[in-house]
């Protein structure tokens, strides 16, 4: 066994070193620990030094690196080659060498450093090089030698040996005493938990008692520099950047005594445990280089920068670069400010407050000199409540029924809610609200557009969960890192691996050349989609600078790509776009299914890209969230994942000071047509100020306490004198409200709304008696795969000449629209000429267009003229002989009520002219033109068009 | 029915543009305007004294070659074969080999001398109306995708409002019976309709396609809807009982200006209905102008309508017209047999874009139309195999000519070889600020706020090429 050192008291150690003849401080003791922390960080951080770099090349002896093994995951590593060039390749000695008693290390592919290869030591493991070839630290010797991995402290079970080597550079084949033929020897002194530089016998550095906790705790980068001279004067170890002082708080404590080494001609170098006199080292080695000199302080932070960078290592000096200070002014943003559920303000008017949120509305209507507007009547109500819900007319029978309802209008009306709230209709409608943030499609753009196969099952995930009343938070977990959710079996696996669908549906480019350049404009998409639906934050304008107005640096938005940039998204990096990731989902008890999901990868450290410009890089970027909200200079993530899972986890939690505002927001716009905070993806300062504070924090606040429940927020919303109001503008006190408030921010009327494009599409057909109500599934997008044209081989592609914007297809489908297959660059006409989502971006609010090109589709388009033909046969086909019942019926249907004296009169007129007028055909030929004619115009009207 | 006070339930911008009328500008006309139901399409005054009113962008797809069109290389010629004296760009499509010159000779023509291949003996008659860039800079894009829309949206990777919906957010409509933007026969890869999209501007900047490049150009009008669903004595009945109801509706809802809209729009898409389909009718065109453009059988007829469909248009007050050579029908792309696609594509168009300026000219029209003659790359002067060339966007050749551009001039060099832009670079952003300048309009005052900050066609680049303006 090695002997162990003499620990000096430190005032000993001075007077040992200015004994020393010629002594004189080492170069590597930094001028820098002298000075305070701030000096430190002020030095440069960004430079990146390789170790095959000219001015490091010369000096480099040794270098072995587990990411260019070739072996397959678990396999023995026999021989690990050296990739400095002066091949110092260690093998196994047990059976090689002489009293070798090593046997081989595993290479892994995914190890405990942060998910890179590295070459997994236990006891009895051992490699060494020939000592043949000179290492060059002969004796006295200066080096730098620097490892990177993480250690396992050994079990219950106590190892024989004490001290476990790690590195050692002497002749391992050497019998008798060990510890003179060694120069080097890096070991864990296990008994004081410390790590040690031993210089042969009685001759030791080390960190000191503790110090090798920090190696089993998290990956490390471990350098160790000695000048020539006395021993322990000349070390200096650094961790992860960090010299023993500024991570202990002292400087390496040991013996400063002669050593005997200088003459020693031995010089192999050696892993673990090649003899039977070592004690073997277990931990993953992921990177060991070893220099013949003492590098200069730039030159050491230059290589630890590389390493850290390749190996997702948080270093401390790395972080305080990239810390920023916020004003109080900054900190105090309104947005960023918890949320505290105000008190529920008193109102003169206590009648008219139905619900908590009238109050809030009141209490600003009457300070304003104010009155809501009166109720609307039935009809409008359960018109208005239906589309707003299913997307879809209320059936004449259900019409009946409520205005028949003897009670209260809020107790009829909270009927109707929970059957709505409960019909698979909901979860349809208000997925495809969700599906326009999210940029949802399923072919991925720019001239590749190849098919997203599996992209449907988001979609219909998303419509399940909201059918189910998901939590919000989960919901939000789910498509960040669904994959990394623990616990989770059977379709509750499978639905949190599709959920994070949501990182894959951004548009892809084929062609870009600069592959890395791709995988940066993916995250770079994912971070506008993450910020913008759930934080409400435009995070993407701090890509080339630091947010114009707000408190988002250009580092934090980095420290966020570096987290997205931990996951993968493409199988293949030479063909991004067509090899994004697709894969088969095993889970226990269920048939496997393909899902459309990105997979883990190696943590990365990514740099500023100044100016947004790659090959500029600027400070590092650890993986960590927005400062200003979770703290200036946060602890950065240390996990060994993407970190994914960790910022899904900050976004969803209960007191963050966004998500549920602005999901809450979010809900409100799609009831009455605008947010409390009208710019509902972006709650910055560009944005606007909410109209109604304390109710967005009594929501956010309530919406929380009743476990994220999207379902209670609608409930909150529909059911108030609030949401009951007439939109009639013709009394002259809206004619008062207007000129005072003409945005209506103070609610004192419902707005108007045109049907969206999905709504609009869906009620002719429901009208017509033609929707097909089936649910998801893959059925509708396999229409893009049947017309796909082979591009690739492992996987038939789609390319856009098959599929035009005015396909028949969409027309001919009588699927409900959120069904119908997303092509970017070919959307359906039958859906953008009235402003659909176009999903090569994030909408969070649609258009409200008006031009004659919509008129000319309800006019000319094959999809009205036959579902106007259709309606005219279901009212000509329904019993009884009436003419003005069927035109009733009609009526019915179509606007929910039937028709005035008035117009009973003129349809009549009209009928009987068309009759008059066609010159040719059958009279029941006639009657049909006819009464498709006039059933066309009532998919014409406003009253049709527009909700009130 | 008497005209109730505009009022919009959502946001009071769309009141106030309204008030303004035809005079808003075109800054007002954001994301907040457009949702508020304003009528997109109204014309908006420009932010300065125009010289073009319109634009005519005749696209030509695959890489035009500069070195064989209008950047002539004597030097290349007498080097042909010889390796490449420099470094080729850190950015290339594929690997090519030496020097390869051109195999078609170049001639002086009209008052200026331009010098213009042999392949436009035509265009070259009218050069001397016509502005020769010879140093656009397409920066790193090297394939077609990223390079048709950075050259058509000002972006080759993200979804941005191509350059003729910007036009038309400035401007809107001269003629509210018509689209304010076609573009023919596009192609429908490389980005496809996001070529001519509007992305986050109102979807009815966006342009409406005539034909596509899989097809040869419709000989009848094929703007979707236009064709009446029923006989038109029936559609104006239809009408009649719509519009009371319409206004009935209204009085009920009291006043909104969307509601308004779509009335007038019923009435508006009627005459449409006829007015399209007249535009659209080159038979009344005369022989002697068919002739002129080629029209009538032969290589040059598909393009020959499609670029006098372009002067009926532009002639219609239809603001950006697009005319696309395009994949893969007709398509530049010489990898290999540079001679022989050139040579076609050449034949096919030569005598349209011509017969184009001559007859815009005669008809008054040239002086404040802009034609614009762009393709998304050049090709290498090194060959590409043993007679091809490969993608180019490190310099290459654009025309443009009227609309207060100055004829008969150079501006812009390559290097000897014509690797390299020498001199007097034209980026992308700075053609598109430069057009955007001759309609009126200032590029970095062009702007929409979206997410969260003011975009504009040219980003933060573009600087306007005063020295071409006449």
């Amino acid at each position: 066994m090695v002997s162990r050192p003499i620990l000096l008291a430190a005032s000993m150690l001075l007077a040992l070193l200015l004994a020393w003849p010629g002594a004189s401080l080492p170069e590597a003791a930094d001028a820098a620990d002298a000075k305070p922390a701030d000096a430190e960080a002020s030095q440069r951080v960004d430079e990146v030094i390789a170790a095959d770099s000219p001015e490091l090349a010369k000096s480099l002896r040794l270098w072995l690196r587990a990411d260019r093994l070739q072996v397959a995951d678990g396999g023995p590593v026999v021989v690990w080659p050296d990739s400095s060039g002066r091949g110092h390749d260690l093998t196994i000695t047990r059976g090689v060498r002489t009293n070798g008693t090593g046997t081989a290390p595993v290479w892994i592919k995914r190890s405990k450093v942060n998910g890179t290869p590295a070459v997994r030591f236990v006891h009895e493991n051992g490699l060494a090089a020939s000592p043949d070839r000179s290492l060059g630290l002969t004796g006295d010797a200066d080096f730098t030698i620097v490892i990177v991995g993480q250690f396992v402290r050994r079990g219950a079970k106590r190892y024989r040996y004490r001290y476990e080597n790690i590195l050692m550079v002497g002749n391992p084949a050497a019998a008798g005493n060990p510890g003179k033929p060694l120069s080097v020897l890096i070991e864990l002194e296990t008994d004081k938990n410390q790590l040690d530089l031993a210089g042969g016998w009685s001759h030791d550095a080390s960190m000191g008692p503790g110090s090798a906790q920090v190696l089993y705790d998290q990956p490390n980068i471990l350098i160790i520099t000695r000048k020539k001279g006395p021993w322990t004067p000349g070390t200096r170890f650094w961790l992860n950047g960090q010299s023993s002082k500024q991570a202990w708080g002292r400087d390496p404590t040991g013996t400063a005594v002669v050593p005997d080494v200088q003459l020693r001609p031995e010089h192999g170098v050696a892993l673990g445990r090649p003899q039977a006199w070592a004690g073997g080292f277990q931990g993953d080695l992921s990177e060991v280089i070893v220099f013949d000199r003492v590098l200069s302080d730039r030159q050491r932070r230059g290589l630890e920068a590389e390493l850290a960078t390749r190996y997702g290592v948080v270093m401390p000096r790395m972080f305080e670069a990239s810390t920023r200070r916020f004003s109080d002014e900054e900190k105090n943003y309104w947005a960023f400010r918890p949320v505290k559920q105000p008190e529920l303000p008193e109102v003169a008017d206590a009648l008219w407050s139905k619900s908590p949120i009238d109050r809030f509305v009141l209490v600003r209507l009457e300070a304003a000199g104010l009155k809501p507007s009166p109720p609307a009547d039935r009809a409008t109500l359960i018109r208005r409540v239906t589309f707003d819900l299913t997307g879809l007319p209320p059936t004449p029978g259900r019409i009946d029924a409520f205005l028949a309802d003897k009670r209260s209008d809020l107790e009829a009306l909270g009927s109707v809610v929970e059957e709505l709230l409960a019909s698979p209709r909901y979860g349809e409608r208000w997925a495809r609200h969700w599906l326009d943030v999210v940029r949802y499609a399923e072919s991925t753009a720019n001239d590749g557009n190849v098919v997203m196969r599996y992209a449907w099952r988001y979609r219909d995930y998303v419509i399940k969960s909201l059918n189910t009343d998901k939590p919000y938070n989960e919901f939000v977990i789910e498509q960040l890192a669904g994959d990394l959710l623990p616990g989770k079996t059977g379709q509750a696996r499978v639905d949190a691996v599709v959920a994070t669908g949501f990182l894959m549906l951004g548009p892809k480019a084929l062609a870009e050349t600069d592959k890395e350049q791709s995988r940066l404009d993916i995250v770079a998409d994912q971070l506008d989609v993450t910020g913008r639906a759930f934080l409400g934050l435009t995070i993407g304008c701090a890509r080339c600078h630091d947010h114009k107005f707000d408190s988002i640096p250009t580092v934090d938005y980095y420290s966020l790509a570096s987290i997205f940039r931990s996951t993968e998204v493409f199988q293949d990096e030479n063909r991004n776009a067509t090899m994004f990731q697709e894969w088969k989902l095993e889970v226990k008890g269920l048939e496997p299914v393909m899902v459309m999901a990105p997979v883990e990868s190696t943590p990365v450290t990514l740099r500023v890209h100044q100016r947004g410009d790659r090959k500029d890089p600027g400070v590092f970027a650890p993986r960590r969230f927005l400062q200003v909200i979770a703290g200036e200079g946060h602890k950065p993530l240390t996990t060994s994942s993407s970190g994914r899972l960790e910022l899904a986890r900050w976004i969803a939690s209960p007191d963050h000071p966004l998500t549920a505002r602005v999901l809450v927001n979010r809900i409100w716009q799609n009831h009455f047509g605008t947010g409390l905070v009208a710019t509902s993806d972006n709650f910055g300062k560009r944005g606007e100020l909410p109209s109604h504070p304390g109710l967005l924090d009594w929501l956010a606040a309530d919406f929380v306490k009743s476990g994220w429940s999207i379902k209670s927020l609608h409930r909150r919303m529909v059911l108030s004198s609030t949401y009951m109001q007439s939109s009639r503008m013709a009394s002259e006190a809206t004619a008062a409200a207007r000129e005072l408030d003409p945005n209506n921010r103070l609610l004192w009327t419902m707005p108007l709304e045109r049907l969206d494009a999905e709504a609009l599409r869906d009620a002719v057909l429901a009208v017509s008696g033609r929707l097909d109500l089936a649910p998801g599934g893959s059925e509708t997008g396999e229409f893009l795969f049947e017309r796909g044209e082979v591009i690739d081989k492992k996987r038939p592609t789609f390319r856009p000449n098959r599929v035009r914007s005015d396909d028949p297809f969409y027309s001919d489908s009588r699927r409900r629209s959120i069904f119908l297959p997303v092509v970017r660059n070919a959307m359906p006409d039958i859906l953008t000429l009235f402003d659909a989502a176009d999903p090569n971006g994030i909408v969070t609010r649609r258009n409200d267009t008006t031009v004659p090109s919509q008129s000319l589709f309800l006019l000319n388009h094959p999809f009205v003229l036959e579902n106007s033909a259709a309606l005219a046969q279901r009212v000509l086909s329904a019993p009884g002989t009436d003419e003005a019942e069927r035109i009733a019926l009609a009526y019915r249907l179509a606007l929910g009520r039937g028709p005035r004296p008035g117009e009973l009169k003129r349809v009549s007129e009209f009928l009987a002219a068309v009759v008059a007028a066609e010159a040719a055909g059958t009279p029941e030929a006639k009657r049909l033109a006819a009464w498709s004619s006039f059933a066309q115009t009532l998919f014409c009207r406003n009253e049709f068009l527009y909700l009130r | 029915m008497k005209t109730v006070p505009l009022f919009n339930r959502r946001h009071a911008l769309g009141r106030i543009a309204c008030g303004f009328g035809a005079t808003a500008a075109a800054a007002m006309l954001g994301e907040d305007s457009i949702a508020a139901g304003v009528d997109p399409m109204a014309p908006r005054a420009s932010h300065f004294a125009p010289t073009a009113k319109r634009v005519i962008f005749l696209f030509l797809h695959g890489g035009m070659s500069h070195v064989d069109t209008f950047d002539e290389k004597p030097e290349l010629s007498k080097r042909s074969g010889q390796a490449v004296p420099f470094d080729k760009p850190d950015f290339e499509f594929a690997v090519t080999g030496n020097l390869l010159g051109s195999p078609w000779k170049f001639e002086s023509h009209g008052e200026s001398g331009v010098r213009v291949s042999e392949l436009f003996p035509r265009i070259g008659s009218v050069i001397d109306d016509i502005c020769v860039i010879n140093s656009i800079s397409g920066g790193n894009e090297v394939s077609h995708g990223p390079a048709c829309l950075r050259l058509n949206t000002g972006d080759g990777v993200l979804n941005r409002p191509s350059l003729g919906a910007w036009t038309l957010y400035g401007l809107g409509s001269e003629n509210r019976d018509l689209p304010g933007f076609i573009t023919l026969t596009p192609s429908i890869y490389h980005g496809g309709t996001q070529n001519f999209g509007s992305a986050f501007l109102a979807a009815s900047f966006q342009g409406t396609s005539i034909g596509d490049g899989n097809g040869e150009f419709p000989r009848t009008a094929a703007v979707s809807n236009v064709t009446p669903g029923r006989p038109q004595v029936l559609q104006r009945r239809q009408l009649d009982l719509l519009a009371a109801a319409n206004r009935e509706f209204l009085v009920e809802t009291g006043a909104d200006a969307r509601l308004e809209a779509r009335i007038r729009a019923f009435e508006t898409a009627f005459r449409m209905q006829t007015a399209i389909p007249e535009v659209f009718d080159l038979s009344k065109e005369s022989k002697e102008t068919l002739a002129l453009y080629g029209i009538g059988g032969g290589p040059t007829d598909e393009y020959g309508r499609e670029c006098l469909m372009a002067r009926r248009l532009a002639e219609s007050g239809v603001r950006f017209i697009q005319v696309n050579h395009s994949y893969p029908r007709n398509y530049w792309d010489a990898h290999g047999g540079l001679r022989d696609n050139h040579s076609k594509n050449a034949k096919k168009i030569d005598q349209p874009i011509a017969a184009l300026i001559t007859d815009l000219k005669r008809r008054g029209l040239f002086e404040d139309t802009l034609v614009v003659l762009g393709t998304e790359f050049g090709r290498t002067p090194a060959a590409q195999g043993s007679n091809g060339r490969d993608h180019h966007p490190h310099a290459f050749s654009m025309l443009l000519a009227g609309g207060g551009v100055r004829g008969g001039i150079k501006y812009g060099k390559t290097d000897d070889f014509g690797y390299y832009v020498a001199e007097n670079m034209v980026s992308i952003p700075d053609l598109h600020a430069t057009i955007l300048h001759l309609l009126g309009l200032d590029h970095e005052r062009l702007t929409f706020r979206h997410a969260g900050r003011d975009f504009r066609l040219t980003d933060v680049e573009g600087e306007v090429v005063h020295e071409i303006l006449a």
